[in-house]
């Protein structure tokens, strides 16, 4: 009973998608089949090793913004002096669309592969600074009082008894957030900057015509997407063992 | 052991200034003006007083928490400032860990001075037991009750081992049935140990009723108004305290002192507003 739901919408889907094809242009929309077929072909040619590219990529831009997000997050949210001076930039950056820095970024780094971690780091670091920053500001002074009168003395002691732990909920929202961010933006580093790992796939296929191949190659893209959600979802039943 | 005429603690002109920025302008008040008191070894004593009065601000100077601006806090005899060992705090918000558990949070202060876990684990499970949660070590402060919260912060006062006990309007946020039973058991759990026992309160009852002595502060600033000694018989756990003619005399003894501080505090205040307005 639990799987009927999606096996209806799946069978309604998948089918109306077919049927679509098989009517209409295959060059606009290759039936669901076509396009299934061409994800087996390119799965066991060129697809392994670009999807290692592009994830050699996520992972080198995201976990740098994870390093350098978690490390200032912390400090801005914890002085005063630097909350006022800087935590107004932060909005500003965090609202600003990663493509539009994408000239820029290839004015001052290029398109080699620093370049293009640039545009990924670019895209994670400010969802998970915010947060992190935030975290950090709002830990409970009641029990930063506690830790103190139980013997805690420095700053490096309250981090690491009270505040980071109390910043756990926060800081897996930045990671999540920063996760999805950091794969718009390695799509985006990987067509606009250089071609490379995925994007050469899409950019090679799109300006062939080769619908159902283009398709296909976008479909790593989501399911990407479903298997780091899922191992967050891991992540932080394990790290967060508490609700506030 | 300490020394015959030595108080254990011993507060002496403690003042505390907190300054307020407002359009610009900064205002100064003194929330504390100038407090003496002395407190022996193994007496429990209650610090009363009207909310501004600065007794909770008391509390965390001598615990160490907040600095203060006059005078100086002694234990033995000895200056001192910041936390240390010898003193312990149940706070008011329980104050507990939400990420840890109850076996966590009880051996808190042990971890941090480094004692061996399976040494600190042991004392804290003797404590969890000897404050009746005996089974929830494992739970976090979430699933648990106002009241077994603060067992669990009662606990890890006592597995910090302190010479003196601190302790800041420690059932004010618990329901009226509760406290009753706290306090009876805060009875029997002091009568073990006899610590030295300093007890924020605003309720007047729980402090006749636990206390060996009655501080009675007044407000605006906060003043030592009057000392009041509670001659009940102890343990007083084992009859009706609160139907005896003493507590009833006692209380109301209190209470002229409360109300002196109050109607002129209100008095003072009125007057205030009407100047500036």
């Amino acid at each position: 009973m639990r799987y009927l739901k999606h096996l209806v919408f799946g069978l309604v889907f998948f089918g109306a998608w077919e049927l679509g094809g098989r009517l209409g242009n295959p060059d606009v929309l290759p039936p669901f089949t076509a396009v299934v077929a061409a994800f087996v072909d390119i799965l066991f040619g060129p697809l392994p090793s670009a999807l290692l590219e592009s994830m050699r990529l996520l992972v080198i831009g995201f976990s740098t913004a994870l390093v350098l997000a978690f490390g200032l997050g912390l400090l801005v949210g914890r002085y005063k002096l630097m909350d006022r001076t800087l935590s107004p930039y932060f909005s500003a950056l965090y609202a600003l669309p990663t493509v539009a820095l994408v000239p820029l970024v290839l004015i001052w780094f290029g398109f080699d592969l620093t370049g293009r971690v640039v545009v990924v780091f670019l895209a994670s670091f400010f969802p998970i600074l915010i947060n992190v920053y935030q975290g950090a500001r709002d830990t409970p002074s009641d029990l930063l009082e506690v830790a103190r009168s139980f013997g805690v003395k420095s700053e490096i002691g309250l981090l690491r008894r009270v505040v980071i732990p109390a910043a756990v909920p926060f800081i897996l929202a930045g990671v999540r957030l920063g996760i999805g961010r950091g794969v718009v933006g390695m799509a985006i580093a990987e067509v606009y900057l250089r071609l490379s790992g995925l994007g050469t796939l899409i950019a090679t296929y799109a300006s062939s015509f080769q619908t159902d191949y283009l398709i296909a190659a976008i479909l790593p893209l989501p399911f990407l997407g479903v298997v780091l959600t899922k191992l967050l979802a891991y992540l932080e039943a394990r790290f967060q063992t508490w609700k506030v | 052991m300490s020394q015959t005429g030595t108080p254990k603690l011993s507060i002496r002109g403690v003042e505390k200034r907190f300054t307020i920025r407002k359009r610009g302008q900064t205002h100064e008040f003194l929330a504390l003006g100038g407090i003496d008191l002395d407190v022996q070894d193994h007496e429990f004593v209650a610090v009363i007083g009207p909310s501004g009065s600065g007794k909770t601000t008391l509390l965390k100077i001598v615990a160490g928490l907040i600095p203060h601006d006059g005078g100086e806090i002694l234990i033995d005899g000895t200056p001192v400032s910041g936390p240390g060992e010898d003193r312990a705090v149940v706070f008011q918000t329980f104050g507990l860990f939400p990420w840890k558990t109850v076996l966590d949070n009880v051996r808190f202060p042990l971890q941090i001075r480094g004692v061996a876990k399976e040494k600190a684990e042991e004392l804290a499970r003797a404590n969890i037991e000897k404050v009746g949660l005996a089974g929830f070590e494992e739970a976090h402060p979430h699933q648990l009750s106002g009241g077994m919260q603060q067992r669990v912060g009662l606990a890890r006062a006592l597995t910090a081992d302190p010479q003196i006990l601190l302790m800041d309007e420690p059932f004010g946020a618990i329901d009226a049935q509760t406290r009753e039973l706290m306090q009876e058991e805060l009875l029997k759990l002091w009568s073990q140990t006899k610590k030295c026992v300093m007890f924020i309160t605003h309720d007047l009852d729980e402090a006749v009723l636990l206390a060996d002595r009655g501080v009675v502060l007044s407000s605006g600033p906060g003043r030592v108004q009057a000392v009041v000694d509670v001659p009940l018989p102890r343990p007083r756990w084992e009859y009706d305290v609160r139907a005896e003619p003493e507590f009833a005399r006692v209380r109301h003894e209190i209470w002229e002192m409360l109300r002196e501080g109050i109607v002129k505090h209100e008095a003072d205040e009125m007057r205030a507003a009407r100047g500036a307005a």
